[in-house]
């Protein structure tokens, strides 16, 4: 009898945990929205908790993208959605970045603007305020465009934090390997910032002028 | 009978975290190496093991991989405290793909698992007792 009540007590959790798991919604509102006149897209991303302790090189990565578990912030809107609509915006592509010379050279393309809010955030943070870099260099974020190679690897990578050769978007202030290869620099995210972990944040992305 | 494969499976999983917390400090092949299927599998091995084997893991070997556990934890995450609250629960949270929740919803989960688990592994174990067993013949001390 207690041998039965134990072994109902161990598969009721284990049920629980999977019915959590399937009940949650996604969020209502779109993933991402482009104004053209405004020249302004946004997209919806959930706080990745692990980051804000461990360093990573990925800032903000679609959910179903390989690299899905591995960003600071994960965005619910995908890497293909998110380069049409920097196309919508009139953004221009550098498309210089390839697997051989990826430890060289660093990313081209237009310069972009990119902030961060939440639901009673004090004001919009650019990224400098949310991500800790241990170098404190700024985060220069250009127009990468990879679109080939995003689609046929589908890492998911929508901004990285160090140049990349797959991401749509990413930081020319290094060139690849910098964060994991040779330990140049360490990203996190800024834990005395950022809401809590899966807290839902609209990222807004406009030309720098 | 379920004690002893939940013993199993416990173990499993503790192994399991160590192993994917280890490997997690790799870059191969220019990624940090992915610890997805690391922690479930090994928890499968570990019920596999008492199912096929009936081999019983020793407390004290139980009792040391939550030991590992926590050190390499604190050493690996800068000797943060706050660590514990964050890095099981991502490491569970990854391992078992449960990705709609929250750390927090996890921990919830993992404490429960941990009380459960040390209770009913070492639960029964039996403090000595100072006091004679009643077997023994009170006439014989009292000469």
């Amino acid at each position: 009898m207690k041998n039965r009540i134990r072994t109902s007590f161990i598969f009721g959790i284990i049920a629980s945990l999977l019915l959590l798991s399937c009940g949650k919604k996604g969020p209502e509102q779109p993933t991402l929205t482009v104004d053209k006149q405004t020249g302004t897209i946004t997209f919806l991303a959930e706080v990745n908790g692990k980051y804000l302790l461990t360093p990573t090189r990925h800032c903000a990565v679609f959910k179903d993208g390989k690299n899905g578990d591995k960003s600071i912030f994960i965005a619910l809107a995908d890497h293909k959605a998110f380069y049409d609509a920097l196309i919508a915006i009139g953004a221009k592509a550098g498309n210089n970045m390839t697997m051989e010379n990826k430890e060289t050279t660093k990313v081209e393309g237009d310069q972009l603007d990119i902030t961060v809010t939440w639901k009673g955030a004090p004001k919009s943070y650019t990224l400098d305020e949310v991500i800790n870099e241990s170098n404190k260099k700024p985060i220069l974020m250009r127009f990468g465009g990879n679109l080939e190679k995003a689609m046929s690897l589908n890492t998911g990578c929508l901004l990285c934090l160090d140049s990349c050769p797959v991401g749509i978007v990413s930081n020319s202030s290094y060139t690849f390997g910098a964060v994991e290869k040779r330990k140049e620099v360490a990203f996190t995210g800024n834990k005395d910032i950022l809401p809590a972990d899966k807290t839902l944040v609209t990222f807004t992305v406009k030309l720098k002028k | 009978m379920a004690n002893k494969y939940f013993k199993s499976g416990f173990t499993g999983l503790l192994a399991g975290n160590i192993i994917a917390m280890i490997f997690n400090q790799w870059i191969f092949l220019e990624m940090r190496v992915n610890i997805a299927l690391v922690i479930p599998l090994s928890t499968l091995i570990g019920v596999a093991i008492y199912h096929f084997c009936r081999f019983e893991f020793q407390l004290k070997f139980i009792f040391l991989l939550e030991l590992i556990f926590g050190s390499l934890i604190f050493t690996f995450y800068s000797f943060s405290v706050e660590s514990y609250l964050i890095i099981p629960a991502s490491m569970f949270r990854d391992g078992f793909y449960l990705t709609s929740l929250s750390l927090g919803e996890i921990n919830a989960v993992i404490l429960a698992i941990f009380v459960i688990a040390n209770f009913l592994i070492f639960g029964k174990f039996k403090w000595p007792s100072p006091v004679l067993p009643d077997n023994i013949d009170s006439t014989i001390i009292e000469e």
